[in-house]
């Protein structure tokens, strides 16, 4: 086999895609086990598998398939029926099938244990083998006994036309495959020149391949024996072909043995015949499948990085621009300004063109789910419906990526704690059926994902108790900030994990990552009602609005997006409260961070701005200098010594080609915090 | 140097083709993904030889066959097959399909099949 490594990263992505269908229409085929469109597509992909699989050398995965594949067959020719012991089995198979092609990703060598599952698949297709014997019989039970019995008058008949009788032994080589469709390009070939009269083994033994490497033809044609010889050597896969003219009896003939030669033709050719029907009826089966496929969009693979790379030419197009505006704005060179202003439109549709083209849907993290959650529910015995909305909304790659885990996390709480078992939920007069809900819709520049159940949502004093246990200060919180406790570190209310979910690590894991992407999760619960979280993220995260400050000689940038108010301030408005500086702020006090002392920066101004931050639920105020106003900048990520410097997210060129720092403003302030308690 | 059209809906499958078919000094004019596409790009390129996935979505193998026998009855179509579509492989033959080939593809089974038919 030819060297394979350079289609691997062709393989796995490919693999990936077609292992997501399979999980995809089985799903759909539980619901519907009569869609035979399903089914078909389901076949198609667990065969194309095995077939990309055996040309990568994979024997396991091959094995694997193959055994699916049969299986799948026997529902496919609607000789067994579909049911959910059988579904189970193949994503049990589906799952082996992707711990296999992880290993094979790393490059593992593992040794599987597929023995239970392919004795489990055989078992199955073994329960039926007698009814799909049975149908073969039926289809190609024509035998060519009479034939034999006439074929030497039939012979001298033909002779006595010209017709040459020839005795052919045809040997197929050793690794012929399809030995019965390979003798049927045989026969099929020289029929067309001729007619076969007796073959050894028998037609249909032939068809299904069911020989040695020899099979043996009586033929009746017009041709040379040169001629015989060259069609089928010209055929694939024939090792050897011997010729034997048949000699010449003097015999004379009879009108009725020539009609003997054409009832013979007519019995050879009826298998044809059968087939021929076979598939005219299957052509017409094929015309239904066309609506319900998949349709495949013409697109082409790229590799990530040289994405990456494109985005930051873009972004330095963009920055050389605004800096070739203001060259021309300080000179006045009007003959530029023309030719400069479709730069300047091409630069921005160009921005805008590769940030759609890392936009992907988020059904790549949604498309999992159904099968969690049917998972889910087996394993707790709940009944539990997923309502998918939205998923064609499109998120930034990196968000995407990074968004699977928290909201698996989210899921597996809603079906776990939130749905209640059946029984509950007729007691409470629910439909006994639980719905969790995922929804994702574009807001502005924002993107909203909603996770919400019908179940029995959160009690606020069953947190308060909860939190009061474990030490945090409840008082004066409303309900609603007693739920938002959820996110705090090592808060969990259940008293008894489970392996599905609830370890006491989770929601504070999850907001850490939804900030981190630079969104927002908050919870909305009623008791007995349901709960919905909804997670707001950044459509993008190499391009955002700031807001521009200056702190004495220094310009920074601070994301816009956390900014909730800035105040023009008193020095005499700043109050001193321990060690430490607040500032009141509807009737709160909440603690100030001087950004100058905070980096070192000389400043000696009084009155100054005061900009609040909200990160979660805590308000921060960052004292500055002076503001500049707002821009679109592009976050270029600081690099090697500078990456250490925590208090900065990265940097960005400026149109008059300065660079600014963008600040970090979590870090900032959770510093700012850390030195509150010293 | 022989002009052939490629049809088989996994990507990975086709460039292992035509990997092997253009090093054994074959060129590959085309590539299809399904049945529908095969019958369009063969109109336009007129290949010598097709090699033809029998399991495809929208239109399958053998009815892309038939379709492209319906502009050229002499035109040369080579199944690709795996194990266990024998039924369909014998459909194609009888459609007139000149050869097969069965996956996994080995280089020289697939050179022998593509310069018999050629001839």
């Amino acid at each position: 086999m030819d060297d394979t490594s350079k289609y691997r990263d062709l393989f796995f992505e490919e693999t990936d895609e077609y292992l997501q269908t399979l999980n995809d229409c089985l799903l759909q085929l539980e619901r519907n086990p009569q869609e035979k469109s399903i089914l078909d597509e389901i076949f198609r992909a667990a065969h194309t598998l095995k077939g990309m699989a055996a040309t990568m050398g994979y024997k396991t995965m091959t094995e694997l398939t193959h055994s699916m594949e049969n299986v799948l067959e026997l529902f496919r020719s609607g000789v067994s029926s579909i049911n959910t012991d059988i579904i189970s089995l193949i994503f049990s198979c589906l799952d082996k099938l992707s711990e296999i092609v992880e290993d094979l990703r790393i490059e593992k060598e593992v040794e599987y244990n597929i023995q239970d599952l392919l004795k489990k698949l055989d078992n199955v297709v073994n329960g039926n083998s007698n009814s799909v014997v049975v149908e073969k019989e039926i289809t190609f039970s024509v035998s060519n006994d009479e034939i034999s019995d006439t074929d030497s008058r039939v012979i001298r008949s033909a002779n006595e036309k010209s017709y040459n009788a020839f005795n052919l032994a045809i040997r197929l080589s050793k690794t012929c495959l399809l030995k019965g469709a390979r003798s049927y390009l045989v026969v099929n070939k020289l029929e067309q020149q001729g007619d076969i009269l007796q073959s050894d083994p028998s037609a249909e033994k032939l068809e299904e391949g069911d020989f040695d490497d020899v099979f043996k033809l009586i033929y009746l044609t017009k041709l040379q024996e040169e001629d015989v010889k060259e069609i089928i050597e010209d055929i694939a896969e024939i090792e050897a072909v011997i010729i034997e003219k048949v000699e010449q009896d003097e015999i004379a003939i009879t009108e009725a043995l020539v009609e003997e030669v054409v009832q013979g033709k007519e019995e050879v050719s009826s298998p044809s015949e059968l087939s021929q029907n076979k598939a005219n009826k299957k052509e017409g089966s094929k015309k239904e499948e066309k609506g319900n496929v998949h349709q495949i969009n013409q697109s082409i693979r790229v590799d990530l990085t040289r994405l990456d790379s494109f985005m930051n030419l873009v972004s330095e197009l963009v920055i050389y621009r605004t800096r070739l505006e203001d060259l021309s704005n300080q000179y006045k060179t009007t003959e530029i300004n023309e030719p400069l202003e479709h730069v300047a439109r091409i630069t921005s549709e160009l921005q805008d063109l590769v940030l759609k083209i890392r936009m992907q849907p988020v059904n790549v993290v949604f498309n999992r789910f159904p099968r969690m959650i049917r998972d889910l529910s087996q394993e707790l015995d709940k009944e539990i419906e997923l309502i998918i909305e939205g998923e064609e909304t499109e998120l930034d790659r990196t968000v995407v990526s990074e968004l699977g885990e928290p909201l698996v996390h989210l899921m597996r709480n809603a079906a776990d704690h939130g749905i209640e078992s059946a029984g509950e939920r007729l007691a409470f007069g629910k439909s006994k059926v639980g719905k969790i809900k995922l929804s994702a819709y574009q807001e502005g520049n924002k993107v909203v994902i909603n996770v919400s159940d019908d179940g029995k949502g959160i009690n606020p004093e069953v947190i308060r108790e909860s939190a009061n246990r474990k030490g945090i200060n409840t008082r004066g919180l409303g309900e609603r900030d007693l739920v938002q406790l959820i996110f705090n570190q090592g808060f969990s209310t259940v008293k008894n994990v489970t392996n599905v979910s609830g370890r006491g690590v989770g929601m504070d894991v999850v907001k850490q990552k939804i900030s981190s992407l630079g969104g927002s999760i908050e919870v909305n619960s009623e008791v007995d009602k349901g709960t919905t979280f909804v997670i707001k993220l950044p459509l993008t995260l190499s391009i955002i609005q700031a807001l521009m400050v200056t702190v004495g000689q220094e310009t920074f940038a601070l994301p816009l997006g956390i900014i909730e108010k800035v105040v023009k301030v008193q020095q005499e408005e700043i109050i001193k409260s321990h060690s430490n500086e607040v500032y009141m702020y509807r009737e709160k006090a909440i603690p100030v961070i001087r950004v100058n002392e905070k980096l070192c920066v000389e400043s000696t101004r009084d009155n100054m701005h005061i900009i609040l931050i909200l990160l979660g639920e805590q308000h921060y105020g960052l004292l500055v200098d002076d503001l500049i106003g707002q821009q679109e900048i592009v976050i270029k990520k600081l690099s090697g010594v500078l990456s250490d410097m925590r208090e900065y997210l990265g940097a960005t060129i400026l149109g008059n080609g300065d660079i600014t720092l963008i600040l970090d403003v979590g870090n900032l302030c959770n510093e700012g915090a850390g030195g509150k308690l010293e | 140097m022989k002009r052939v059209l490629i049809v088989d809906d996994a990507i990975f499958m086709r460039m292992k083709l035509k990997d092997i078919l253009e090093k054994n000094g074959y060129d590959v004019v085309g590539e299809a993904q399904n049945g529908v596409e095969a019958i369009e790009k063969y109109k336009t390129e007129k290949p010598d030889l097709v090699t033809m996935d029998i399991t495809m979505p929208e239109m399958d193998g053998v009815a892309a066959l038939k379709g492209i026998k319906e502009i050229n009855s002499a035109a040369k179509v080579i199944m690709c097959s795996a194990m266990g579509q024998q039924s369909m492989v014998m459909e194609a033959i009888q459609a007139g399909a000149v050869d097969f080939i069965v996956k996994p593809f080995d280089s020289d089974r697939v050179v022998e099949s593509l310069n018999k038919a050629s001839k």
